[in-house]
Protein backbone atom coordinates (compact mmCIF):
# COMPACT_ATOMS: atom_id res chain seq x y z
CA UNK A 1 0.00 0.00 0.00
CA UNK A 2 1.43 3.32 -1.03
CA UNK A 3 0.64 6.46 0.93
CA UNK A 4 1.55 9.43 -1.23
CA UNK A 5 1.52 11.82 1.73
CA UNK A 6 3.98 9.63 3.66
CA UNK A 7 6.30 9.60 0.66
CA UNK A 8 5.95 13.34 0.15
CA UNK A 9 6.71 14.06 3.81
CA UNK A 10 9.82 11.90 3.77
CA UNK A 11 11.01 13.50 0.52
CA UNK A 12 10.57 17.04 1.87
CA UNK A 13 13.89 16.90 3.76
CA UNK A 14 17.26 15.55 2.56
CA UNK A 15 18.57 12.37 4.15
CA UNK A 16 22.00 13.92 4.95
CA UNK A 17 23.33 10.37 4.58
CA UNK A 18 26.77 11.54 3.44
CA UNK A 19 27.29 14.12 6.20
CA UNK A 20 30.21 13.79 8.59
CA UNK A 21 29.78 15.00 12.16
CA UNK A 22 32.47 17.33 13.50
CA UNK A 23 32.83 16.73 17.23
CA UNK A 24 35.94 18.91 17.48
CA UNK A 25 33.88 21.85 16.27
CA UNK A 26 31.29 21.13 18.97
CA UNK A 27 34.02 21.05 21.61
CA UNK A 28 35.44 24.36 20.36
CA UNK A 29 31.99 25.97 20.35
CA UNK A 30 31.23 24.77 23.84
CA UNK A 31 34.41 26.22 25.30
CA UNK A 32 34.03 29.73 23.86
CA UNK A 33 31.85 32.36 25.56
CA UNK A 34 28.38 32.22 24.13
CA UNK A 35 27.70 35.13 21.81
CA UNK A 36 24.02 35.57 21.24
CA UNK A 37 24.36 36.27 17.58
CA UNK A 38 21.95 34.96 15.08
CA UNK A 39 23.07 32.26 12.65
CA UNK A 40 21.91 34.66 9.93
CA UNK A 41 24.37 37.32 11.16
CA UNK A 42 27.24 34.86 11.29
CA UNK A 43 26.46 33.40 7.91
CA UNK A 44 26.00 36.69 6.11
CA UNK A 45 29.56 37.84 6.63
CA UNK A 46 29.62 39.86 3.43
CA UNK A 47 26.65 41.88 4.61
CA UNK A 48 28.25 42.33 8.05
CA UNK A 49 31.51 43.54 6.46
CA UNK A 50 29.61 45.91 4.17
CA UNK A 51 27.74 47.43 7.11
CA UNK A 52 30.98 47.80 9.09
CA UNK A 53 32.68 49.54 6.14
CA UNK A 54 29.71 51.87 5.74
CA UNK A 55 29.93 52.84 9.42
CA UNK A 56 33.66 53.51 9.08
CA UNK A 57 32.99 55.70 6.02
CA UNK A 58 30.36 57.70 7.89
CA UNK A 59 32.80 58.21 10.78
CA UNK A 60 35.52 59.38 8.37
CA UNK A 61 33.17 61.82 6.65
CA UNK A 62 31.80 63.16 9.92
CA UNK A 63 35.22 63.81 11.42
CA UNK A 64 36.97 66.75 9.71
CA UNK A 65 40.35 65.83 11.22
CA UNK A 66 40.67 62.87 8.85
CA UNK A 67 40.54 65.16 5.83
CA UNK A 68 38.05 62.97 3.98
CA UNK A 69 35.27 65.48 4.44
CA UNK A 70 37.30 68.28 2.85
CA UNK A 71 38.24 66.08 -0.07
CA UNK A 72 34.63 65.14 -0.75
CA UNK A 73 33.51 68.77 -0.49
CA UNK A 74 36.24 69.74 -2.94
CA UNK A 75 34.97 67.13 -5.37
CA UNK A 76 31.47 68.59 -5.01
CA UNK A 77 32.78 72.09 -5.70
CA UNK A 78 32.27 73.27 -2.15
CA UNK A 79 34.83 74.74 0.22
CA UNK A 80 35.01 74.81 3.99
CA UNK A 81 35.59 78.28 5.35
CA UNK A 82 37.59 78.93 8.45
CA UNK A 83 35.78 81.66 10.36
CA UNK A 84 38.65 82.45 12.69
CA UNK A 85 41.05 83.15 9.82
CA UNK A 86 38.56 85.25 7.82
CA UNK A 87 39.22 89.02 7.78
CA UNK A 88 37.28 91.10 10.34
CA UNK A 89 34.43 93.25 9.06
CA UNK A 90 34.43 97.01 8.88
CA UNK A 91 32.73 98.86 11.73
CA UNK A 92 29.83 99.88 9.51
CA UNK A 93 29.06 96.17 8.91
CA UNK A 94 29.44 95.32 12.60
CA UNK A 95 26.95 98.14 13.36
CA UNK A 96 24.44 96.54 11.00
CA UNK A 97 24.73 93.23 12.89
CA UNK A 98 24.37 95.13 16.18
CA UNK A 99 21.15 96.73 14.95
CA UNK A 100 19.59 93.41 13.83
CA UNK A 101 17.35 92.95 16.91
CA UNK A 102 16.12 96.57 16.95
CA UNK A 103 12.33 96.67 16.75
CA UNK A 104 11.99 92.89 16.82
CA UNK A 105 10.39 90.83 19.64
CA UNK A 106 12.92 89.70 22.25
CA UNK A 107 12.50 86.06 21.27
CA UNK A 108 13.52 86.91 17.69
CA UNK A 109 16.87 88.39 18.72
CA UNK A 110 19.73 86.36 17.19
CA UNK A 111 21.95 87.40 20.17
CA UNK A 112 24.73 88.02 17.71
CA UNK A 113 28.23 88.96 18.84
CA UNK A 114 28.44 91.88 16.43
CA UNK A 115 32.00 92.85 17.37
CA UNK A 116 33.26 89.53 15.94
CA UNK A 117 31.70 89.87 12.48
CA UNK A 118 33.98 88.64 9.66
CA UNK A 119 33.98 88.40 5.86
CA UNK A 120 33.59 84.69 5.11
CA UNK A 121 33.00 84.62 1.34
CA UNK A 122 32.79 86.66 -1.83
CA UNK A 123 30.99 85.57 -4.95
CA UNK A 124 29.24 86.91 -7.98
CA UNK A 125 25.48 87.07 -8.50
CA UNK A 126 24.24 88.11 -11.94
CA UNK A 127 27.66 89.60 -12.65
CA UNK A 128 27.72 91.71 -9.48
CA UNK A 129 30.22 90.99 -6.72
CA UNK A 130 28.66 90.22 -3.37
CA UNK A 131 30.13 89.68 0.09
CA UNK A 132 28.93 87.34 2.80
CA UNK A 133 29.44 88.43 6.40
CA UNK A 134 28.94 86.20 9.41
CA UNK A 135 29.02 86.74 13.14
CA UNK A 136 28.90 84.17 15.96
CA UNK A 137 25.89 84.08 18.24
CA UNK A 138 25.66 83.51 21.96
CA UNK A 139 23.89 80.19 21.37
CA UNK A 140 26.98 78.86 19.61
CA UNK A 141 25.91 79.15 15.97
CA UNK A 142 26.44 81.83 13.30
CA UNK A 143 24.32 84.64 11.97
CA UNK B 1 26.19 13.00 32.55
CA UNK B 2 29.42 12.47 30.66
CA UNK B 3 30.78 14.17 27.60
CA UNK B 4 31.26 10.71 26.06
CA UNK B 5 27.54 9.95 26.35
CA UNK B 6 26.66 13.18 24.55
CA UNK B 7 29.23 12.49 21.87
CA UNK B 8 27.77 9.02 21.34
CA UNK B 9 24.34 10.46 20.62
CA UNK B 10 25.89 13.14 18.40
CA UNK B 11 27.70 10.64 16.21
CA UNK B 12 24.90 8.10 16.16
CA UNK B 13 22.01 10.47 15.41
CA UNK B 14 23.74 13.29 13.55
CA UNK B 15 21.73 12.86 10.35
CA UNK B 16 18.41 12.82 12.23
CA UNK B 17 19.26 16.03 14.08
CA UNK B 18 20.20 17.59 10.74
CA UNK B 19 16.89 16.54 9.25
CA UNK B 20 14.94 18.10 12.10
CA UNK B 21 16.98 21.30 11.79
CA UNK B 22 16.36 21.42 8.06
CA UNK B 23 12.62 20.90 8.53
CA UNK B 24 12.35 23.67 11.13
CA UNK B 25 14.75 26.23 9.66
CA UNK B 26 14.54 25.55 5.94
CA UNK B 27 18.19 25.12 4.94
CA UNK B 28 21.20 22.82 5.19
CA UNK B 29 23.74 25.37 6.44
CA UNK B 30 21.52 26.72 9.15
CA UNK B 31 20.56 23.16 10.13
CA UNK B 32 24.25 22.25 10.57
CA UNK B 33 24.82 25.31 12.73
CA UNK B 34 21.75 24.49 14.81
CA UNK B 35 23.01 20.95 15.45
CA UNK B 36 26.48 22.16 16.44
CA UNK B 37 24.97 24.79 18.73
CA UNK B 38 22.64 22.19 20.28
CA UNK B 39 25.45 19.87 21.30
CA UNK B 40 27.72 22.69 22.37
CA UNK B 41 24.90 23.93 24.60
CA UNK B 42 24.43 20.41 25.94
CA UNK B 43 28.10 20.22 26.89
CA UNK B 44 28.03 23.63 28.56
CA UNK B 45 24.82 22.94 30.47
CA UNK B 46 25.05 19.20 31.13
CA UNK B 47 25.01 19.83 34.85
CA UNK B 48 21.40 20.96 34.46
CA UNK B 49 20.34 17.50 33.22
CA UNK B 50 18.91 15.84 36.29
CA UNK B 51 18.20 12.46 34.72
CA UNK B 52 14.46 13.07 34.39
CA UNK B 53 13.91 11.22 31.14
CA UNK B 54 16.47 10.01 28.66
CA UNK B 55 19.59 11.85 27.59
CA UNK B 56 18.50 11.72 23.96
CA UNK B 57 15.10 13.19 24.85
CA UNK B 58 16.85 16.06 26.62
CA UNK B 59 19.03 16.64 23.55
CA UNK B 60 15.99 16.73 21.25
CA UNK B 61 14.37 19.31 23.55
CA UNK B 62 17.55 21.36 23.38
CA UNK B 63 17.52 21.14 19.57
CA UNK B 64 13.91 22.33 19.44
CA UNK B 65 14.77 25.26 21.72
CA UNK B 66 17.78 26.23 19.61
CA UNK B 67 15.66 26.18 16.44
CA UNK B 68 12.83 28.15 18.10
CA UNK B 69 15.33 30.80 19.24
CA UNK B 70 16.58 31.19 15.70
CA UNK B 71 13.03 31.50 14.38
CA UNK B 72 12.20 34.09 17.07
CA UNK B 73 15.13 36.20 15.92
CA UNK B 74 13.11 36.79 12.82
CA UNK B 75 14.91 34.51 10.44
CA UNK B 76 12.52 34.09 7.53
CA UNK B 77 11.71 30.57 6.55
CA UNK B 78 13.06 30.15 3.08
CA UNK B 79 14.55 27.48 0.91
CA UNK B 80 18.29 27.85 0.55
CA UNK B 81 18.64 25.25 -2.14
CA UNK B 82 16.57 24.55 -5.24
CA UNK B 83 14.10 21.76 -4.70
CA UNK B 84 15.90 19.44 -7.11
CA UNK B 85 18.96 19.36 -4.87
CA UNK B 86 17.21 19.44 -1.54
CA UNK B 87 14.74 16.69 -2.19
CA UNK B 88 17.11 13.74 -2.49
CA UNK B 89 17.08 14.11 -6.24
CA UNK B 90 13.30 14.11 -6.45
CA UNK B 91 11.36 17.16 -7.48
CA UNK B 92 8.59 17.41 -4.88
CA UNK B 93 5.19 16.51 -6.19
CA UNK B 94 3.53 19.03 -3.92
CA UNK B 95 5.71 22.13 -3.51
CA UNK B 96 2.94 23.63 -1.41
CA UNK B 97 3.39 20.92 1.23
CA UNK B 98 5.98 22.96 3.15
CA UNK B 99 3.61 25.93 3.41
CA UNK B 100 0.77 23.67 4.55
CA UNK B 101 2.94 22.19 7.29
CA UNK B 102 4.02 25.68 8.39
CA UNK B 103 0.34 26.57 8.79
CA UNK B 104 -0.33 23.69 11.21
CA UNK B 105 -0.65 24.41 14.95
CA UNK B 106 2.73 24.28 16.74
CA UNK B 107 2.16 20.98 18.54
CA UNK B 108 0.95 19.18 15.40
CA UNK B 109 3.84 20.53 13.33
CA UNK B 110 6.49 19.60 15.91
CA UNK B 111 4.95 16.16 16.34
CA UNK B 112 5.11 15.68 12.59
CA UNK B 113 8.75 16.80 12.46
CA UNK B 114 9.82 14.57 15.35
CA UNK B 115 8.02 11.59 13.83
CA UNK B 116 9.19 11.90 10.23
CA UNK B 117 12.60 13.56 10.55
CA UNK B 118 13.87 12.64 14.00
CA UNK B 119 12.39 9.13 13.61
CA UNK B 120 11.13 9.11 17.17
CA UNK B 121 8.44 6.79 18.49
CA UNK B 122 5.20 8.06 19.95
CA UNK B 123 6.51 7.59 23.51
CA UNK B 124 9.77 9.34 22.70
CA UNK B 125 7.92 12.27 21.13
CA UNK B 126 5.70 12.47 24.21
CA UNK B 127 8.80 12.71 26.43
CA UNK B 128 10.34 15.45 24.27
CA UNK B 129 7.18 17.55 24.12
CA UNK B 130 6.11 16.86 27.70
CA UNK B 131 2.71 15.45 26.76
CA UNK B 132 0.97 12.08 26.97
CA UNK B 133 1.55 9.49 24.21
CA UNK B 134 -2.15 9.62 23.36
CA UNK B 135 -1.86 13.34 22.70
CA UNK B 136 1.00 12.63 20.29
CA UNK B 137 -1.08 10.08 18.42
CA UNK B 138 -4.02 12.45 18.14
CA UNK B 139 -1.80 15.32 16.97
CA UNK B 140 -0.23 13.14 14.28
CA UNK B 141 -3.59 11.95 13.04
CA UNK B 142 -5.00 15.48 12.91
CA UNK B 143 -1.94 16.78 11.07
CA UNK B 144 -2.02 14.00 8.49
CA UNK B 145 -5.76 14.40 7.95
CA UNK B 146 -5.42 18.15 7.37
CA UNK B 147 -2.57 17.67 4.92
CA UNK B 148 -4.39 14.94 3.02
CA UNK B 149 -7.50 17.08 2.75
CA UNK B 150 -5.53 20.09 1.57
CA UNK B 151 -3.54 18.09 -0.96
CA UNK B 152 -6.39 15.87 -2.05
CA UNK B 153 -4.19 12.79 -1.67
CA UNK B 154 -5.42 9.26 -1.19
CA UNK B 155 -3.95 5.97 -0.25
CA UNK B 156 -3.35 3.87 -3.32
CA UNK B 157 -2.10 0.40 -3.77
Amino acid sequence: MTDLLETALKDLVPTFAGEHPDWNDVLALSSTPRLRTSFVWRRHRRRAVAIALALVLVALLATPAFGVQGYVLHLLGRKNVSFSSSPPAANVVKKQFLDLPLGAPRSFSPQVKAAQTRLVATFSIAGHPRKLWAAPTRQGGFC
Amino acid sequence: MSEAAIEEVYRGRYASFLRLGYAMLGGSDVAREAVQETFATALRERASFRGEGSLEGWLWKTMLNVCRQELRRGRRFRDEEPPEQAMNGHVPEWPELRALIAALPDQERQTLYLRYYADLSQNEIAEVLGVRPGTVGAALNHARAKLRTALGTEVTG
